[in-house]
């Protein structure tokens, strides 16, 4: 048995894949607390293509790749929030109408080069088992500036992610705590997709959340469920996909899924006993 | 990997605009500056282009570096499919885009198959990375251009012998190249199985493939029986292509000490000076391989 569990570190490549499932999904699944209050999951998907017209332009004129797909999805994710204030829109139709748009401008840009030499979706889309040490380096330090911020402007998060409305009456800078969580997810959804790719960056910002949801109110413990649940799926899967011969990204994401209907059930049977229904 | 849908949906009704367009345009009589040939990809517009030299005006379709496995036609392809008057294809599978955009498209030129008559081995489309097949694939070309015009029948003949001849002294240099390599280092990782026509002519063994099916992604076992493999044979180099991301092609390199990391080209020619057609691209990747297995 605990052969089976280190079996795997035997590999450099998986040490540094788990090292990566603590770091990433540690923070995605703790920034996820504010993406599934604020009802922003689709901010994943969503900065992920748009972003993908950022490493267009910076093919186009010869920048770099990283640098092109932070600038524009910071502005896209700037962009999703005045849109939500000025356009009297939620924040998901928001986000339907830039994404949409802004990925669409790659993909119009990119039929314009005619002679491309690479597949820049394939160059912005990483795999957790690809990580490398200098990945590993941006990874910690991002994770350091999104924990330090979120330390910093814990209680205004806190207040405007449960009731923008009241926080606002409060006094509360709402649209600049807005803003800040929306560049600190931008950056996160960059950084974190070209470490391990699309799919479980968007699956990372939303499952563990609605997960820890399920079974408490609280927004401490529902925080720190989530990062439970993130990190303990990315263990999980990775070990699954090592012993089962399937795609680890993949797997990462259904056992995180899986968590969520089992904590769907537990959270059910839990409100049943506690609050007899009313109906 | 994932992508979503809402731009396919978008692409596929776009293309289905220009169909309808492409066939609302008077079928043009056949053009007075010669043969018409559209090749799909820049490699066939390459090898076609040595046969109809002189007659013949080749394009590919498909522009430089793109990905035949997933490519997108344009609005404008459909309208050169529709005015060749001869279309050059693998086959094999590759450019499953194809038919339906001759099809729906109303083009009216024939096809010429290259991999006709060859063995497909795996459903592995790449069979002209072997430079035997590409004289097969001159000799269908050569045979369809003469069909689709007879008066240049002569030119297209002694074309295709000097480049049949051209085609052959580069097996036998290749061939010559690869002697150079000690047998046991002869071993190959690759992120897509593209040279196995290649390694299968000349002798060269395909350890293993980081992607086993284009586009999927890999499990955390595959990976480790990779380095496994890697680190029990001493493969001195691990081979990535131009088109994709070598992140984990790094990852293997890294975890089972191989020292070398080196970029093939497979598909497309004219990404760089050295693989200008499809003679400069063998010669180049096989000097890649002789350097670094050696």
């Amino acid at each position: 048995m605990l052969e089976a569990l280190t079996a795997p570190f035997q590999y450099d490549f998986m040490q540094r894949a788990f090292v990566t499932a603590l770091l990433v999904g540690g923070l995605c699944s703790t920034l996820g607390t504010y993406v599934v209050l604020r009802k922003l999951s689709f901010i994943g998907d969503g900065v992920a293509h748009a972003s993908f017209a950022g490493i267009v332009i910076a093919y186009i004129r010869g920048l770099n790749f990283e640098f092109g797909a932070a600038v524009v999805a910071v502005l896209t994710a700037l962009g999703i929030g005045y849109i939500n204030r000025r356009g009297r829109v939620s924040l998901d139709t928001a986000i339907g109408v830039l994404f949409t748009g802004v990925f669409a401008l790659g993909v119009f840009l990119m039929s314009q080069v005619r002679t491309s030499t690479v597949d820049l979706q394939d160059f912005l889309f990483g795999n957790i088992l690809g990580v490398g040490p200098a990945d590993l380096w941006i990874d910690l330090g991002l994770a350091a500036v999104v924990a330090a911020a979120v330390a910093w402007n814990y209680r205004a998060l806190l207040f405007t992610a449960f009731d923008p409305t009241v926080a606002r009456a409060a006094g509360l800078p709402v649209d600049f705590i807005d803003n800040m969580l929306l560049v600190l997810l931008a950056l996160t959804i960059v950084v974190s997709l070209e470490s391990i790719g699309i799919i479980l960056v968007a699956a990372l910002l939303v499952t563990p959340a609605a997960a820890a949801a399920q079974v408490t109110a609280r927004f401490v413990p529902m925080l720190l469920t989530s990062a439970a649940i993130g990190i303990g799926s990315c263990l999980g899967g990775l070990y699954i996909s090592y012993y089962a011969g399937a795609a680890s990204g993949a797997t990462i994401v259904l056992v995180a899924t899986a968590a969520f209907f089992v904590l769907l059930g537990v959270g059910r049977g839990h409100r049943q006993a506690s609050q007899p229904s009313v109906r | 990997m994932f992508r979503l849908p809402v731009p396919f949906v978008l692409l596929r009704s776009i293309g289905l605009a220009a169909v309808l367009a492409a066939w609302a345009v008077p079928a043009s009589p056949a053009p007075a500056g010669g043969l018409q040939v559209l090749a799909t990809t820049t490699l066939l517009a390459s090898i076609a282009g040595s046969v109809g030299r002189g007659r013949a005006t080749v394009t590919s379709l498909m522009p430089v570096g793109a990905s035949p496995e997933t490519y997108e036609p344009t609005p404008a392809d459909v309208v050169r499919a529709h005015t060749a008057g001869l279309i050059v294809e693998n086959g094999a599978g590759l450019e499953a885009w194809l038919s339906p955009l001759l099809g729906n498209g109303g083009a009216h030129a024939p096809v010429v198959d290259c991999s006709a008559g060859l063995t497909i081995v795996d459903a592995n489309p790449h069979l002209w990375l072997d430079p035997q097949n590409a004289r097969h694939y001159v000799a269908q070309i050569r045979d369809g251009m003469i069909a689709a015009d007879p008066g240049g029948a002569a030119v297209y003949r002694a074309n295709a012998a000097a480049f049949d001849a051209q085609l052959d002294a580069l097996a036998a240099r290749i061939q010559a190249r690869i002697a150079t390599i000690p047998p046991a280092n002869r071993n190959m990782i690759v992120f897509h199985n593209a040279w196995l026509y290649f390694n299968r002519r000349f002798g060269l063994r395909t350890l293993g493939t980081i992607e086993e099916v284009p586009g999927s992604e890999p499990s955390a076992q595959h990976i480790a029986q990779l380095v496994d493999a890697a680190r029990a044979a001493h493969v001195r180099a691990i081979f990535a292509e131009p088109e994709y991301n070598a992140q984990l092609v790094y990852a293997v390199a890294r975890s089972a000490g191989i020292p070398h990391v080196a970029v093939l080209y497979d598909d497309s020619v004219g990404t760089s000076p050295q693989t200008r057609d499809y003679i400069s691209m063998l010669d180049t990747d096989t000097a890649t391989i002789v350097n670094n297995l050696k």
